[in-house]
C-alpha cells in the first residue's frame, strides 16, 4: 500500500473515530442534562420525577431550618411567582434573602425537593449594573 | 484626577485606531516611518493605560468613595492589599487591568522581538491595538471606571468577603496575564499568516510568551482552586462551573499547542495544525474573559441580563476574530501552510505528540460542549439545559488517563521512528517500577475500590517513572561524555536542554496533581454532622470532638469588622490528638439602611473559615454553619431598643457605647449556651499532593522558559558551530 | 474640571502625539530590505533547530531509544538535511566582504534566540569519514 493511501485510510479513520465519540458525546449530553427552568415555568408544565435546575431569587423571610436541612421558597427574577424548595446538603456562603441562586430538583407532591448538595448561589453584584443595586449590601 | 484617567483611555482608544492604521499602511506601502510610529502608539497606550491604572488604584488605595466603583467594592474597613484587588472585583476595573496587561506584555513582547519578523510585526501590532482599542472602548462608553459623584458617602460597601483571601487577589492577574501574554503568539501568527511567512521563526520568537502565558494561567487556575477549598465551605476544587470552565479551555489548547510545536520545528509538519491551535487559544482567551461578564450562562458567576451591551460587544468580537481566522488559514492553506514531511510511523514521537494533542482537543471539545450546552439545548429543543460534574466526569477522566500514559511514552520514543523492541528496552524499568507500584497498591490500600482511579495511579506512576528514568539516564549518558559528577552532569543536562527536561519536570508535576485528584475525589470520606458541644463524629477513621463554641468580635481600623462564632475541635485517631481545628463563620454588618441597628451584624454576608489541617497523606477539613436563630429573638428586641433610643434622644455617642455592650453580651452568650451546630466533615487523602504537584509544574515551568546559560559563551560555541558547520558544507 | 486636570490631558495628549510622531518627522528611510530577509531569517532558524535534532538523535542513541544502526542512518539524513539548509544560506546571504560575515551572524543569532541547546561535543568532532555520504 503506498504511503498516501495509507494516510488517506489514517485520515478517514481517524475521523470516523471522532465523529463516533462526538456522537455519543451529543447523545448523552441531551439525556443526562436537566432543563434550567424559572419557577412559573415549574409551576406551569413540572412533571414529578423530572429534575430540573431551578433558577430565581430567594424570597425574602422564607429560608427556615428544618430538621437537618432548610425550606425557601424561589421567586422568578422578574416577577412574584414562586416556589417552595426543600433542600439539605451544603448551603453556600453567600446563600440569604434576595439572592440568585440555582438549585437541582423534583417534584415532590406539593413543594421540590433540592438534589443534596446542588445548591448555588451566585457571587452578588460582581458585575451588576450598580443602579439596579436596591440597598442590598454587596 | 478621575478626569485625567478618563481623558488617559479616551487618549488610548484614539491611538490604538492611529496606531493599527498606521501599522498596516506602513507595513503595505514599506513606509518603516510609520511602522515605527505604529509600535510607539503601542507603548504610548502601555504608558496612558498605567497612567489610568495607577490613579484608579490610587484612588482605591485612600478610600476615595466620590468614585462609584471605589464605593461599591471598597469600605474603611478593607484592608489596604485587597482595597487594591478589590479594583478588578469590579466590572470597569477588571476591564481596565486588562487593558493594562494586554498593552504592557505586547510592548515588552515588541521590544525583545525588535529587529525580527520585520515583515510580520506590523501586522501583529495592528492585531494588539485592535484588541487593546476594543477594551479602551468598552472602557470608554460602556463600563467607565472614573464616574465620581460630587458627594461621597461616608463609608463603601465593602469587598464580598469571600473575596477577601490572597488566592483571589492573585488569581485574576494570573488570568489576565495569561490571556493577555496569550494575545502574543495570536498576533504574531495572524500577522505570519497574513504575510505568508509561517516558517520555524514566528514560532521560535513567541515561544517564550506562549509558555509564560500557559504558566500564567495554569497558576491562575490552580489558585482559584485552592481558593475554593480552603475558602468556601463545600470542601471542593473544581465543580466544572461555566467561569472554571473557561479558563480551563485556552490552556487546554494552549497545552497542545507547546507540544504539536515542536513538531513543526523538527519536521516542519503540522502548520496548519499549529496555526488553528493558536488561533483558538487566543479566541477561547477572549471568550473566557467574556463568559465571566456576559450573563450568557448560569453560573456561580455570570448573570443572565438581557441586552448586555458588554456581553453583545464581545459576541461581535469573538465573531470577527473567528471568521478572520478561519478566511485566514483556508486561503494559505495550500502554499504556506503545506507540511514539508509527512508522518513516517505511527511509532515515533510526532505520532505520541500528535496522539496528545488529540487527546487534549478532545478533553477541550467536551469542557466545550459541557459548558456552552444551555445554549445548544436552548437552539435544538428550545429549553434550556445543563449538565453537571457528573457528565463532565465521565469523559474527562478516561481522556486524562490517556494523555498521562502518552506523557510516559512520548519521552521515551524515538522521533521519526523506532520499533517495539527498542521502544520495550527503554520503557521496561518504569514498566516494572509501575508493576510494583501496582502490588503495592492492591495489598496495602483499598486503591482497588475504584478502577478508574488505580488505572490513573498505574499511568501516572508511570509516567513519573519515566520522566525521572530520562533524568537519570540524560545525566549517566552526559557523565561519560564529560566525565563531571553526578550533580554537575545533572545540572549541565538540564542547563543544555531547558525545554525537553523542563518539561519532564512538567510531566512529574502534572501525575502527581492527576494522583491526588484520584485519591481525593473517589477516597474522600465526607459526612454533615449535628453536633452539640461534646459530641464526636467519626469520619474516615478519625473522630472529630465538638470541644467548645468560640465567639469573638473582629476589629480593624477602628470598625468592627466581622463577628466570628465558631468552635474548637479537636481531631484523633486511635486516641491520639492529630488536630486541634477552628472552624468559624465570619458574619460581616452590612450598611443597608431598611435593617435594624443590631440585626445588620448578623444578616450580612457571612463566610466560612475553613478548619484545616493539610499533610502528606490526607487533609482534615472541617466547615461550620453555627445556629444563630437563638440569638435572633434578642437581636431583634435590641433592634426595637435601638430605634426607640433614636428617636428618644439618646445622644449616638451612648449609643454606640450600648452597642459595644450589646454586641459583646451577644457574643459572650454564644460563647456560653451554643445550640448544636451543623458541620460538614471530609478526610480526603492526598489532597496535598495537588498542590504539590502544581509547584513542581511552575518550577519545571520555569527552567523551561529560563534563557539559556549566557550570550558570551553562547558567541563562543557559536563561532565553532558556524566553523564546523562550514567544514559540514565542505565536506 | 478643574484647571490642573485640564493641563495635565494637554500634557498628556501632546506628549502622546509627539512620541508618535516622531518617527514620521524623522522620515525614518526605508531600510534597504533585502527580499530574501525572510526566508533568511527562517533559514537560520531552520538550521538551528536541524542542528538540535541532530544533537538530539546522538541523545537519543546514547540513551538507548536508538540503535547505533538507526542513528547512524539518521545522523546521515540529518546532516544532509543541514548541507542543504547551509547551501541556500550561503547563495542567500554570501558571508559579506570580511568573510565572517555568516559566523558572525550565526553568533548573534544564537545569542539572541537564548534557549537552543548547544552542542556537548563538537558535532563534526569524529572526523571527515563519518561525514562522507553514501
Amino acid at each position: 500500500m503506498d504511503p498516501a493511501r495509507k494516510r488517506l485510510i489514517r485520515l478517514v479513520v481517524a475521523l470516523t473515530v471522532a465523529l463516533l465519540l462526538a456522537g455519543a458525546l451529543a447523545y448523552t449530553s441531551f439525556s443526562a442534562s436537566s432543563s434550567a427552568v424559572t419557577p412559573s415555568q415549574l409551576l406551569r408544565s413540572a412533571t414529578p420525577g423530572r429534575s430540573y435546575q431551578l433558577t430565581g431569587k430567594v424570597v425574602g423571610g422564607s429560608i427556615a431550618h428544618v430538621g437537618d436541612g432548610i425550606t425557601f421558597r424561589v421567586r422568578d427574577r422578574a416577577g412574584t411567582a414562586s416556589v417552595p424548595v426543600r433542600y439539605t446538603g451544603e448551603i453556600p456562603d453567600p446563600f440569604r434573602d434576595g439572592r440568585e441562586v440555582i438549585v437541582t430538583v423534583h417534584k415532590d407532591g406539593g413543594t421540590y425537593v433540592g438534589e443534596k448538595d446542588s445548591l448555588v448561589t451566585k457571587c452578588p453584584s460582581k458585575f451588576a449594573d450598580p443602579s439596579k443595586a436596591t440597598g442590598q449590601p454587596a | 484626577m478621575a478626569t485625567v484617567g478618563q481623558a488617559c483611555l479616551l487618549i488610548a482608544l484614539g491611538l490604538c485606531g492611529y496606531g493599527a492604521v498606521a501599522s498596516i499602511y506602513g507595513a503595505r506601502s514599506g513606509r518603516d516611518a510609520f511602522v515605527l510610529s505604529g509600535r510607539r502608539s503601542l507603548f504610548a497606550v502601555a504608558g496612558l493605560a498605567t497612567v489610568a491604572f495607577v490613579i484608579l488604584e490610587a484612588a482605591f488605595l485612600r478610600s476615595d468613595f466620590h468614585y462609584t466603583v471605589v464605593a461599591t467594592h471598597s469600605s474603611l474597613t478593607t484592608p489596604w492589599y485587597y482595597r487594591l484587588a478589590a479594583m478588578w472585583s469590579s466590572q470597569e476595573g477588571s476591564l481596565l487591568l486588562w487593558l493594562f496587561l494586554l498593552a504592557v506584555w505586547s510592548s515588552v513582547a515588541l521590544v525583545l522581538l525588535r529587529g525580527r519578523l520585520r515583515d510580520v510585526a506590523p501586522y501583529a501590532t495592528a492585531v494588539q491595538l485592535g484588541l487593546a482599542g476594543f477594551f479602551s472602548g468598552l472602557l470608554v462608553f460602556t463600563a467607565q471606571p472614573f464616574e465620581t459623584v460630587p458627594v461621597a458617602p461616608s463609608d463603601g460597601i465593602g469587598l464580598n468577603p469571600l473575596l477577601r483571601h490572597p488566592s483571589m487577589m492573585i488569581h485574576p492577574v494570573m488570568l489576565y496575564s495569561g490571556y493577555t501574554l496569550f494575545s502574543v503568539p495570536f498576533a504574531f501568527v495572524v500577522g505570519a499568516l497574513v504575510v505568508r511567512r509561517v516558517d520555524a521563526e514566528w514560532i521560535r520568537a513567541t515561544r517564550f510568551f506562549s509558555l509564560a502565558a500557559w504558566l500564567c494561567l495554569g497558576f491562575g487556575i490552580i489558585l482559584g482552586a485552592r481558593w475554593s477549598y480552603s475558602e468556601l465551605g463545600w470542601g471542593g476544587y473544581w465543580a466544572w462551573d461555566p467561569v472554571e470552565n473557561a479558563s480551563l479551555l485556552p490552556w487546554l489548547t494552549g497545552t497542545a499547542f507547546l507540544h504539536s510545536v515542536m513538531i513543526q520545528e523538527k519536521r516542519g509538519m503540522l502548520k496548519i495544525w499549529n496555526a488553528s491551535l493558536v488561533l483558538a487559544t487566543g479566541i477561547l482567551a477572549i471568550l473566557g474573559t467574556f463568559l465571566v461578564r456576559s450573563g450568557i450562562l448560569d453560573s456561580i458567576h455570570a448573570f443572565v441580563e438581557e441586552g448586555n451591551t458588554i456581553a453583545w460587544a464581545f459576541t461581535a468580537l469573538i465573531s470577527v476574530l473567528v471568521v478572520l481566522s478561519v478566511y485566514l488559514v483556508i486561503t494559505r492553506r495550500n502554499d504556506v501552510l503545506r507540511s514539508e514531511a509527512r508522518l513516517d510511523s505511527m511509532f515515533s514521537r510526532e505520532a505520541a505528540f500528535l496522539a496528545n494533542n488529540l487527546v487534549l482537543v478532545g478533553v477541550t471539545f467536551v469542557v466545550f460542549w459541557g459548558t456552552f450546552f444551555p445554549l445548544i439545548s436552548e437552539a435544538v429543543t428550545g429549553s434550556k439545559a445543563a449538565v453537571g460534574p457528573p457528565w463532565f466526569d465521565r469523559y474527562v477522566v478516561p481522556l486524562v488517563l490517556i494523555l498521562v500514559l502518552l506523557s510516559g511514552i512520548g519521552p521515551v520514543i524515538a522521533w521519526r521512528r523506532t520499533t517495539v523492541a527498542r521502544l520495550w528496552g527503554t520503557v521496561r524499568g518504569p514498566v516494572i517500577f509501575s508493576a510494583v507500584v501496582a502490588a503495592l497498591l492492591l495489598v496495602g490500600t483499598n486503591a482497588a475500590q475504584d478502577t478508574e482511579s488505580l488505572i490513573l495511579f498505574l499511568a501516572a506512576t508511570f509516567a513519573i517513572a519515566v520522566a525521572v528514568h530520562e533524568l537519570w539516564r540524560g545525566m549517566r549518558a552526559r557523565q561519560l561524555m564529560t566525565g563531571e559528577g553526578p550533580p554537575r552532569a545533572l545540572v549541565g543536562l538540564v542547563r543544555r536542554n531547558r525545554r525537553r527536561y523542563g518539561g519532564y519536570i512538567v510531566h512529574i508535576g502534572v501525575s502527581l496533581i492527576f494522583i491526588g485528584v484520584a485519591a481525593s475525589s473517589a477516597f474522600q470520606h465526607e459526612r454533615d454532622a449535628v453536633l452539640r458541644p461534646g459530641q464526636s463524629a467519626r469520619v474516615g477513621g478519625y473522630t472529630y470532638t465538638y470541644l467548645r463554641p468560640t465567639a469573638k468580635i473582629e476589629q480593624r481600623a477602628g470598625e468592627l469588622e466581622r463577628i466570628s462564632l465558631g468552635s474548637k475541635i479537636r481531631v484523633t485517631k486511635g486516641g491520639k490528638q492529630v488536630a486541634m481545628l477552628s472552624p468559624t463563620r465570619g458574619y460581616y454588618p452590612t450598611n443597608a439602611p431598611m435593617l435594624g441597628v443590631l440585626s445588620r451584624y448578623f444578616i450580612g454576608d457571612s463566610t466560612s473559615e475553613v478548619g484545616l489541617k493539610a499533610g502528606w497523606r490526607r487533609d482534615l477539613w472541617i466547615a461550620e454553619q453555627p445556629d444563630i436563630s437563638n440569638l435572633m429573638p434578642i437581636v431583634r428586641k435590641g433592634d426595637a431598643v435601638f430605634a426607640k433610643a433614636a428617636a428618644g434622644g439618646v445622644s449616638a455617642q451612648m449609643r454606640a457605647i450600648f452597642l459595644g455592650q450589646a454586641l459583646n453580651g451577644l457574643v459572650a452568650r454564644y460563647r456560653a449556651s451554643a445550640p448544636p451546630a451543623q458541620f460538614r466533615i471530609i478526610v480526603s487523602p492526598l489532597t496535598g499532593w495537588i498542590w504539590f504537584g502544581a509547584m513542581i509544574v511552575l518550577f519545571g515551568g520555569f527552567v523551561a522558559i529560563w534563557p539559556a546559560p549566557g550570550a558570551a559563551r553562547g558567541l563562543v560555541r557559536a563561532r565553532y558551530t558556524a566553523r564546523v558547520a562550514r567544514d559540514l558544507s565542505r565536506a | 474640571m478643574d484647571i490642573a486636570a485640564l493641563l495635565i490631558v494637554i500634557a498628556l495628549v501632546g506628549l502622546a502625539v509627539w512620541f508618535v510622531g516622531q518617527p514620521l518627522r524623522r522620515g525614518a528611510a526605508a531600510r534597504a530590505r533585502a527580499a530574501d530577509e525572510g526566508r533568511i531569517a527562517d533559514l537560520r532558524a531552520a538550521r538551528l533547530a536541524k542542528y538540535g535534532e541532530i544533537r538530539d538523535a546522538e541523545m537519543d542513541y546514547r540513551t538507548g531509544k536508538l540503535s547505533e544502526e538507526d542513528w547512524r542512518v539518521l545522523d546521515r539524513q540529518l546532516r544532509a538535511e543541514a548541507v542543504d539548509i547551509l547551501h541556500e544560506l550561503d547563495t542567500l546571504a554570501p558571508g559579506g566582504a570580511d568573510g565572517h560575515g555568516e559566523e558572525a551572524a550565526t553568533a548573534a543569532d544564537v545569542a539572541q534566540a537564548g534557549s537552543e541547546p548547544e552542542a556537548q561535543q563538537p558535532v563534526g568532532a569524529r572526523g571527515p569519514a563519518t561525514i562522507a555520504r553514501p
